[in-house]
């Protein structure tokens, strides 16, 4: 029964931005029509130390697509975004900095300078809210908390070598400890996802899990589903299951993910492989996170060819996923597909598009 | 040297006979490369003291045809491409034998300093000199380093010199060089160099933040020993010894907003070679060489874990030349190179060791006024590594030149060349991925070249002038391109690409002379070359100019000299260009405009000669990058005491 009231309850909170933004005609139809999407935010990462990180914007409105509305202003190395309430937060790790816009006048609100011991810069990784604050891994091996009304960070607990992915459960953050930057031990550090507790801001245990955890995401179930890497060599990637309530770590039999996003029961992925000659080639399918033993399936059903995907996105609102492809070499290109994986739409961003945000009414 | 035609009615009745700028002088038995087949460039030490210059790398700037990718400071790594081919395809040589990186096949020219430089000089295509190394033919262009000698047969016995020069941002540069006559056959000199800087010049970046460059600090120490006999049956023998000692910060792309981590370099080479000459008969001559070299350096990077990399190359190489003289106008040369080098990196296990063997036939035909050159290059190269299997690759290259004075008595010269060239996948390339990719092949380039060059004295004011204009097409296959893969630290690297590149050299020297007092030399020089990726029809980046390769560029120089002092002046520009593949607004890079001035004056004091020198770099503090998110020095100056004794 609490399950039920769960799904339920998230279902509600879906449509809230729907009531709150809607006309007052608009709301006998509410329970029925699902938001439109209204911009379509893509962050690029750019090309290592070029500083041509860019954000991306698509008017739904007017079916404009801007390249680069920081008009190359960004820096050098974006990573991950956040929309909270209206704003957008956006990390940028080469330039240890972390930008807010208000995200319907696009306009800068403020720039954050993070830095770390003795003064020196910090590189922001991944973003994750409560909805009061937002939590940002580092790659100094931190987790600092940040105001978004005050833009001010205000506490900082270190975790492990390289924290990437992070979510929330309960009032306890998960952070993946990738160990990314040791490429020459074979990430040995990176074996365990931190557990923070969101009040004290103290880290609480370690959990152990597969080797080069990257990316993590909670389901409505209370769980934390962790992509492992391995080594790209004799360790493949392998995707975990932590059971917050139990401390439980299983692995997802038959799947591995480079990245996955999950929305209700549903998680969508994709895996890149790279033969001996360094050709990629990729897979996108989805599985049901209920199952026991999960039967992933392709999802792309309308035969649209998507190159190396480097990001994805789910919009809950709209069950829309968004997948982006890149080759390093020119500009990437997002591809949005309906929940049946057929494709709506496809559209050409910056360099390395890593991240997708979008934004109903 | 030889004597100019006139190319006005003028008569005088002495022959002035002046050097010329581009003549490629090799010893006194090989004059006038007006007949050359290939473009040939030469500046001599009397015009690389006037070029504002203190690194080889600054005045490879004014050669035409080349672009010099520069990370900025004087610790920033340098590298050589002619005529869009890439780094790869240069070939370097330092008194006559090549210096090469196995690993990266490209060499840093930074690191050579101008002290003791006689010549340096540029072969796009080949020498037309057949007397030379096979693996003088293996690249696309070759840039040949000499260092100088100063004692001559009958003067005096000995020659002392030191130079000291001190400049903005903490530039310490003392040299000193020895030279003896030992007997009457052999001469000696010992050299020794130490240049520090601190390297903390002030920047803009391309959004307008002020910075000051952060951990470019450079300490280098060079040394050098030379020994040289000529004997009297016809035999020369020279030996050299060269020690390299570097300890340099490199500080990184900047980083908008924040600060970037940099890395620690040491670095040291060393080196021994020795080469005989001995021409039996008129007709029939030989050479050979032999040198060991030992390379190790150590990055230490600033990251947590401080990382460190450590590369060791040691090579050795022999090689031997014959020459034979068929008549007055025929010759033929057959040379053979054999080198083994081996690599050791901390983070390979593979420990790779190649044996490459170059050969080359080469042929030449002269009389009059026509000129032919031939030659076929080969080579093997047979790799080993510790565990697994590897490729062993082999190719030839063809050369064909042709040059005709077409109008007799007018030295109006017509040009052309064609050549073929490879270069083999560097041990990066092959061994730096946990799996070895068996299917990567050769990287092949294919140069046309087409010019002519008018050489003159205009009487007695234009002692010297001359115009060389080349037309060149060039094509690559089998690109190797490494791009991103699984991981940051994994990349992907294939046979893939192709590009064409289309250009003109345009080059003008002027040598005026007023009076016994008063005198000026001009040059300016323009290219414009459009190089277009012609990999694969219908993508993004199909026929997009590649990266780091402006439209147009030029660069020029004037002195004048006056009795009081010398007043020398040069200028770089370099027009718009992108840095990344898919040519967008959003990458394309400002054009840039160096200028520079100096002022030198050399005072006599009985036997002893002191120069003076004062230079003004970056003159109008522009803020530019040659390489994206690596600024450039604005303004800056420098003084320069030398002494001769």
């Amino acid at each position: 029964m609490k399950r039920k009231f769960l799904n339920w309850s998230y279902c509600l909170l879906a449509f809230v931005p729907v009531f709150i933004s809607c006309d007052k005609q608009d709301d006998d139809n509410a329970g029925e029509k699902l938001p439109e999407v209204a911009g379509i935010f893509v962050l690029n990462q750019g090309v290592n130390n070029q500083n041509d990180a860019g954000l991306s914007f698509y008017s739904m409105e007017t079916g404009d697509v801007y390249t680069d509305i920081l008009q190359g202003t960004l820096g050098d190395g974006a990573q991950d975004m956040i929309i909270f309430k209206d704003k957008l937060f956006i990390s940028v790790s080469g330039s240890a900095r972390i930008l807010a816009l208000d995200m319907y006048s696009k306009k800068t609100l403020s720039a954050i300078s993070l830095t770390g011991k003795e003064g020196a810069p910090r590189s922001p990784r991944k973003f994750v809210s409560d909805g009061e604050k937002i939590y940002v891994s580092t790659f100094d091996g931190y987790v600092v908390q940040i105001n978004p009304e005050t833009y001010v960070v205000e506490k900082s607990v270190q975790v492990g070598p390289n924290p990437e992915g992070i979510a929330i459960v309960d009032g306890k953050i998960y952070i993946a400890n990738s160990d990314g930057e040791n490429y020459l031990n074979g990430y040995a550090n990176g074996k365990n996802v931190s557990v923070v507790d969101a009040a004290s801001f103290k880290e609480e245990k370690k959990i152990p899990v597969g080797l080069n955890p990257c990316v993590l995401q909670a389901d409505v179930y209370g769980n934390v589903f962790v992509g492992c890497n391995g080594n790209y060599a004799d360790i493949p990637a392998e995707l975990q299951k932590i059971d917050t309530k139990t401390g439980l770590v299983t692995t997802v039999p038959g799947i591995q993910a480079s990245n996955f996003t999950i929305g209700g029961d549903v998680c969508y992925f994709y895996h890149v492989v790279y033969d001996s000659e360094g050709t990629a080639s990729a897979s996108i399918g989805y599985f049901d996170i209920t199952a026991v033993h999960p039967d992933p399936r392709p999802f792309v059903t309308d035969n649209t060819i998507v190159g190396t995907p480097y990001c994805i996105h789910l919009d809950p609102a709209t069950k829309k996923v968004y997948i982006s492809e890149s080759n390093y070499t020119t500009p990437g290109k997002i591809h949005v597909f309906n929940d049946s994986g057929k494709e709506e739409n496809s559209f050409m961003v910056g360099m390395n598009p890593c991240d997708i945000a979008v934004y109903s009414r | 040297m030889s004597a100019i035609k006139l190319c006005g009615q003028e008569k005088t009745d002495t022959i002035r006979t002046y050097t010329l700028r581009e003549v490629n002088v090799e010893g006194e038995q090989y004059p006038v490369a007006v007949r050359s087949t290939s473009p040939v460039q030469v500046l001599k030490k009397e015009m690389l003291e006037k070029l504002n210059v203190l690194q080889l790398s600054d005045a490879a700037k004014f050669l035409s045809g080349v672009q010099i990718k520069d990370y900025g400071g004087v610790g920033g790594m340098k590298t050589i491409s002619v005529r869009g081919l890439g780094a790869t395809h240069s070939l370097i040589t330092y008194d006559g034998l090549a210096v090469s990186d196995y690993q990266t096949g490209q060499m840093d020219i930074g690191r050579f300093s101008l002290e003791n430089i006689e010549m340096i000089r540029l072969n796009i295509g080949e020498s037309d000199d057949i007397f030379r190394s096979a693996r003088d033919l293996s690249a696309a262009g070759a840039l040949h380093i000499t260092t100088r000698w100063f004692t001559v047969d009958g003067e005096k016995k000995r020659k002392i010199w030191g130079g000291l020069r001190g400049g903005s941002f903490g530039l310490f540069n003392p040299s000193v060089s020895y030279e003896q006559r030992l007997h009457r056959t052999f001469r000696a000199r010992v050299s020794a160099e130490y240049l520090q800087t601190q390297g903390d010049y002030p920047y803009t970046t391309v959004i307008g933040e002020k910075k000051i460059r952060e951990n470019a600090d450079v300490r280098t120490f060079n040394t050098e020993a030379n020994l040289q006999g000529n004997f009297n049956n016809g035999g020369r023998l020279s030996f050299k010894m060269y020690a390299y000692d570097s300890d340099h910060s490199l500080p990184g792309a900047y980083r908008f907003y924040s600060t970037s981590p940099g890395e620690q370099v040491k670095d040291r080479t060393f080196f021994a070679q020795g080469a005989y000459e001995q021409k039996f008969s008129s007709s029939l001559w030989f050479r050979s060489a032999v040198k060991a070299t030992d390379t190790h350096t150590r990055y230490i990077a600033s990251s947590a874990h401080s990382d460190r990399y450590l590369y060791d190359q040691r090579e050795y190489y022999a090689t031997a030349t014959l020459l034979y003289h068929a008549g007055s106008h025929f010759s033929v040369s057959w040379a053979n190179d054999g080198s083994f080098s081996s690599f050791r990196q901390n983070l390979m296990d593979k420990k790779p060791e190649r044996t490459l063997l170059q050969s080359a036939l080469s042929a030449k035909y002269q009389r009059d006024a026509l000129s032919l050159n031939g030659s076929l290059f080969g080579a093997y190269a047979h790799d080993r590594i510790r565990s697994g299997d590897t490729k062993d690759f082999s190719d030839c290259s063809p050369y064909l030149g042709f040059s005709v004075t077409p109008i007799k008595n007018v030295p109006w010269q017509i040009r052309g060349f064609y050549k073929q060239t490879f270069r083999q996948p560097t041990f990066s390339d092959l061994y730096a991925l946990p799996f070895v990719n068996k299917k990567l092949d050769v990287e092949k380039a294919v140069q046309y070249d087409l010019g002519m060059t008018w050489v003159c004295a205009a009487g007695k004011y234009f002692p010297s002038l001359s115009v060389v204009v080349d037309a060149y097409w060039n094509r690559i296959r089998d690109k190797i391109i490494a791009f991103p893969g699984a991981s940051m630290y994994i990349y992907t690297i294939q046979n893939i690409g192709k590009v064409e590149a289309k250009g003109v050299d345009i080059r003008l020297n002027l040598d005026g002379y007023v009076d016994e007092r008063f005198s000026y030399r001009l040059q300016a020089s323009y290219s414009c070359q459009q190089a277009l990726d012609r990999t694969e029809p219908g993508t993004a980046i199909f026929n997009h100019q590649i990266p780091y390769t402006p439209y147009h560029t030029s660069s020029g120089y004037a002195t004048f000299e006056m009795p009081w002092f010398n007043v020398n002046y040069t200028l770089l520009f370099c027009g718009e260009r992108y840095f990344n593949r898919v040519n967008l607004p959003e990458y394309r890079m400002d054009a840039y405009l160096d200028q520079g001035i100096s002022l030198d004056k050399t005072l006599h004091w009985k036997e002893t000669k002191i120069k003076f020198l004062a230079e003004c770099l970056n003159l109008y503090n522009r803020s530019y990058e040659v390489v994206r998110s690596y600024p450039m020095p604005g303004r800056s100056f420098r003084a320069t005491i030398k002494i001769v004794y």
